[in-house]
């Protein structure tokens, strides 16, 4: 199982049967115009051959695309509707490079209770155990490797990079 | 499965061979450390921080080069930011009468199995010990490498990052600072 | 007796193994007939063999298991990274093809089809080169919005 194979089965199944069909509708359309231009004059054949194929490929990509930003936003606990709305609206595929670039970490599963918590909370909803190491003094989340929390300012216990 | 193997394997992200490596190294690795920050809680620390930095930079370690004296290298800039920041002075040429030494030979001594022939042994051993770590930091890696890691000179070179000359003189010197530390402490009884 | 002298400050290092190959010899041959040359050299590799078999301390036995899983971590999070830097990549280059691509798509749709070979300023440019600045500042703008959002939330959590 590759990564990429991994995260293909994010995409949902309409949005890969509909990649398809609407990859192949663009493609066959765009062969047809080239075939019969609309102003009349010929088309050089490498444009008759690349044309129809390059946008039935970018097309595939592109939908596949907005399918796996719906997928992720979703399981990541992000606005998934507003960011599918993005990633097929902003043009040449910047919504997407958004996505990537902004998009939460993965949520972790909570040790005592199993649930999914998300990645920007610090205690689990189902059982209040922390889920992140915690600052005893203030109880946000600090990270391993600090010697002091950067909340409230206090000492952290112990040498963190000892506690697993 | 030969180290070679290992480390490649580890370069395409085998964790298992990740494994086999800490395994394979942990006791030379925490004992070098040791000798160098002298302190069994930072020697942990830092081989836990020595693991992590190998997973980060394997992917940067020229496979032509010899592993263990990558490894050691790593382990030895981590020591030595460390000690820098927290206990410069024994960075300069402490004198031989560490009482940091002697806490540490304690300990070592400790840890020895308690075969009553070995006893003798032992006691002879951990007066070595005491003295090796009564040494300035530069004499005690040096001949750590060499007697108790049996690396070659090029690869002490390596690691030291300095020339196969320097690497000899510190020997010479360590040996003499040694012996003269042992013979001052115990003067006329075997010490090994 | 500067022989000895010389050959004396050779000895540690003899016991050490770390002489060149003509330094060896000159030290055998000297120690073959020097009885207090030898002597010393005995004293030397006493040590050297009091060095080599010093204690191995071992490490406390969560140590070891813990500097094993922190690795790992750390090797996973590494993967990651270089995973997203190679999809980052991809979809800039994917976006940059999009758009040169979509240049002659819109020609074709606009008609001036047989004349995409030529550099000339029609409308069909002015309003191709309108819709991508459109899209890249609409990008910029939500990317913005977003972010600031983004900051917002995370310094409520």
């Amino acid at each position: 199982m590759s990564k990429f194979q991994d995260n293909i089965r994010i995409i949902p199944r309409a949005a890969k049967v509909t990649a398809w069909i609407v990859s192949l509708g663009f493609g066959l359309a765009l062969g047809i115009l080239v075939t019969h231009p609309p102003d009349g004059k010929p088309v050089p054949l490498a444009a008759k051959i690349l044309m129809p194929f390059f946008i039935f490929v970018a097309a595939l990509v592109y939908i596949h695309l907005i399918g796996y930003v719906y997928g992720d936003a979703k399981r990541r606990g992000m606005r998934y509707v507003m960011w599918t709305l993005l990633a097929i609206f902003i043009p040449d595929a910047i919504g997407i490079i958004l996505y990537f670039i902004l998009r939460d970490a993965m949520p972790v599963t909570c040790p005592s209770c199993g649930t999914s918590v998300l990645s920007k909370f610090t205690f689990c909803p189902n059982c209040g155990t922390s889920v992140k190491p915690t600052c005893p003094h203030c109880g946000k989340a600090v990270e391993l490797g600090w010697t002091h929390c950067a909340h409230c300012g206090s000492t952290l216990p112990g040498h963190l990079p000892r506690t697993p | 499965m030969g180290l070679d193997t290992d480390v490649s394997q580890l370069r395409r992200g085998d964790l298992d061979a990740l494994s086999a490596l800490v395994a394979r190294y942990q006791n030379r690795l925490y004992r070098y450390l040791l000798r160098l920050v002298r302190n069994s809680a930072d020697a942990d620390d830092l081989f836990q921080q020595t693991w992590i930095r190998v997973a980060e930079q394997i992917r940067r370690y020229d496979p032509n080069r010899n592993f263990d004296a990558w490894l050691f290298t790593l382990a030895r800039h981590l020591a030595i930011d460390f000690l820098r920041r927290k206990h410069p002075a024994s960075l300069d040429e402490p004198p031989s009468n560490d009482p940091h030494g002697e806490t540490m030979a304690a300990k070592l001594a400790a840890k020895q199995p308690a075969a009553l022939d070995g006893i003798l042994e032992r006691e002879r051993g951990s007066r070595l010990a005491e003295c090796v770590s009564g040494l300035p930091i530069h004499y005690r890696e040096v001949l750590s490498l060499r007697f108790e890691e049996e690396m070659k000179l090029e690869d002490i070179a390596v690691v030291l990052d300095a020339p196969l000359s320097t690497v000899k003189t510190r020997l010479r010197r360590g040996l003499d600072h040694l012996r003269n530390s042992l013979e001052s402490r115990y003067p006329g009884e075997r010490w090994t | 007796m500067s022989a000895c002298d010389e050959i004396r400050d050779l000895l540690s290092l003899a016991a050490a193994d770390a002489l060149e190959p003509d330094e060896d010899e000159r030290v055998s041959r000297h120690v073959h007939d020097c009885p207090a040359c030898a002597a010393e050299l005995d004293n030397w590799q006493l040590l050297a063999r009091g060095l080599r078999r010093l204690p191995t301390p071992q490490p406390a036995a969560g140590v070891v298991e813990r500097a094993r899983a922190r690795a790992e971590l750390a090797f996973g999070e590494v993967a990651e990274q270089r995973w997203n830097r190679n999809v980052l990549a991809f979809l800039i280059a994917f976006a940059w093809t999009l758009t040169v691509l979509s240049w002659p798509i819109v020609r074709i749709l606009s008609g001036g089809l047989a004349s995409w070979f030529t550099t000339r300023l029609t409308p069909t440019w002015y309003a191709f080169a309108g819709l991508t600045a459109l899209g890249w500042v609409a990008g910029g703008i939500a990317a913005m919005v977003l972010a600031w959002h983004q900051r917002r939330e995370r310094r409520l959590a």
